[in-house]
């Protein structure tokens, strides 16, 4: 169980975020869906910790992380991926998943999520030589492979055609298991549609961000 | 073998470990121009250890070691907020702020009718370890050539691990670290306190070689020639950083009708690389190219 209590975020004097509340069960597949500039992008670095919030609270299980540090949500179990897809330049992709995928369980996941994504071609090529499609793909396998409580995706169909969003929505519904829940923030309504149970969106009222609001699919 | 030859090859086994020192702040994705300062502070300790209270160059070198991750981690903790030119120029503030502490300590003494112990500016003479030892110009290089294999072993073994891929990551992406559940803070401390012991002991050996030291010999100028050689010879593994000192010293420093234009050629070499080659020679790309490969060649 992950939860946002009262989340409270303010940039220079405007309030970005006011009052937000989330609970996410087990196997939850949220959508979050808004205008540019209502505080999507604030949420999601907020709930993943890099950002801290001036007021409210975050758990996971019980477990308090409101105010620590990135890497401690990351090692919690709260997985992300970027609106531009980060890797590490430097090494080929092969050794950075496998570099993700610490455990022997999740290395056995590895081995399993590569094979059914059809990754193997990329592995011995750098992230700057491989399409994007394949590198969103590379990402999202490189939090699932932890099997994460939560698994954040920050607009992941930027810059994918049709087809490739598809696929990759496809490939979503197979490789979440029953214990990670998903929260997808995206302007693509086709596409949550297919991936996620509910869909709210977030809304600026007056200048402020109002409460997450339910529209259910 | 050659006194000339042993003498200019130890000199380089010495400054290989500024190098190596400077390459581990350079993995993690900082500039340090203080190096130098650990390396002097590293060979004043050895030398207070093995010359003044007379104990075992083991203890002296281990002593040095430690003397400079101490003051690295001071500097780490300091500047733990701080990157980029921030923390580059901090370095160099600590390192002449260091320099400048060795230029008033004195406590000098008489030993057997020798001056032995750092006197101010006049700095530490009367290092006498290799002459009360015998030990040759060839067997101390023997002796330093040991200490960087056996540093270079250890190295490896970091780079093997899963430890230096998350260092480089910090360098690179802090932000792709901390998702990846990496603390960018606790590897850059530890790999400066790291850079710290191996800066120290190479100073420790310095000192015995050179039987005097004083604070002049450990300016900028040293911390700088340590960093264009690890920036030259690349960040992909820790054969980039030795990479350079051969080539500065070894071809440049050496070679008798070259060592005038040293600087020309080096500057000029250094600029090119930056222009052609910015990651260096030994590329962490190369680096990471011939791992695959050697991979492919052996599954």
């Amino acid at each position: 169980m992950y939860s946002l209590q009262g989340i409270g975020k303010s940039f220079g004097g405007i309030d970005v975020l006011t009052d937000i509340c989330l609970t996410l069960r087990p196997g939850q597949r949220l959508g979050i869906t808004g205008a540019n500039g209502v505080g999507k992008s604030t949420l999601i670095n907020i709930a993943t910790g890099f950002l801290t919030p001036d007021s409210g609270h975050i758990h996971l299980n019980k477990k308090i992380l409101t105010y620590r540090p990135a890497w401690a949500f990351a090692h919690a179990g709260i997985q992300r991926t970027f609106q531009t897809t980060r890797f590490l330049t430097t090494a080929n992709l092969g050794e950075q998943l496998l570099f993700a995928a610490r455990a022997p369980e999740s290395k056995i996941r590895l081995t399993q999520l590569i094979r059914l994504s059809g990754l193997q071609a990329s592995l011995h090529l750098f992230p700057d030589e491989i399409p994007l499609p394949v590198l969103r793909k590379a990402e999202v396998i490189r939090g699932l492979v932890v099997s994460p409580e939560v698994l954040f995706l920050d607009e992941p169909s930027a810059g994918l055609t049709v087809d490739e969003l598809d696929q990759f929505g496809a490939f979503l519904q197979q490789q979440l298991g029953q214990k990670t829940a998903l929260v997808v923030v995206e302007h693509r309504l086709d596409f949550m549609a297919i991936i996620t149970d509910s869909i709210v969106e977030m809304k600026l009222n007056r200048g402020l961000v109002k409460r997450v609001v339910d529209v259910k699919t | 073998m050659d006194i000339y030859l042993a003498s200019v090859l130890t000199n380089m086994t010495l400054i290989a470990f500024l190098a190596l020192s400077a390459y581990l702040v350079l993995v993690v994705g900082e500039v340090s121009f203080g190096q130098q300062a650990f390396f002097g502070i590293g060979a004043y300790i050895t030398a207070s250890v093995t010359a003044l209270a007379g104990a075992h160059i083991f203890w002296g070198l281990l002593a040095g070691a430690i003397g400079g991750a101490v003051c690295a981690l001071l500097l780490g903790l300091l500047t733990i907020r701080l990157s980029g030119i921030y923390f580059a120029i901090s370095t160099l503030c600590f390192a002449e702020l260091l320099r400048f502490f060795l230029l008033h300590i004195r406590f000098t003494q008489n030993i057997d009718g020798r001056i032995i112990g750092p006197d101010g500016p006049e700095g530490f003479s009367n290092i006498r370890w290799i002459f009360e030892n015998h030990y040759e110009v060839v067997d101390f290089l023997l002796l330093a050539a040991t200490c960087l294999t056996i540093l270079l072993i250890l190295l490896f073994s970091l780079e093997r691990s899963r430890i230096m891929l998350g260092a480089r990551m910090v360098g690179n992406d802090p932000i792709l670290a901390q998702s990846q559940g990496l603390s960018p803070t606790r590897y850059r401390l530890s790999f400066i306190t790291l850079s710290g012991a191996v800066a120290g002991f190479g100073g420790g050996l310095f000192a015995l070689f050179n039987t005097h030291i004083e604070p002049a010999m450990f300016g900028v100028m040293l911390g700088i020639h340590g960093l264009a050689y690890a920036i030259i010879g690349g960040l992909g593994s820790a054969m980039g950083p030795l990479l350079g000192v051969v080539l500065d010293i070894g071809l440049l420093e050496s070679i008798r009708q070259l060592a005038a234009y040293r600087m020309i050629i080096f500057g000029g070499l250094v600029a090119l690389l930056l222009v052609f080659r910015p990651e260096g020679i030994v590329s962490p790309r190369l680096v990471s190219r011939l791992k695959s490969r050697w991979r492919n060649r052996h599954v």
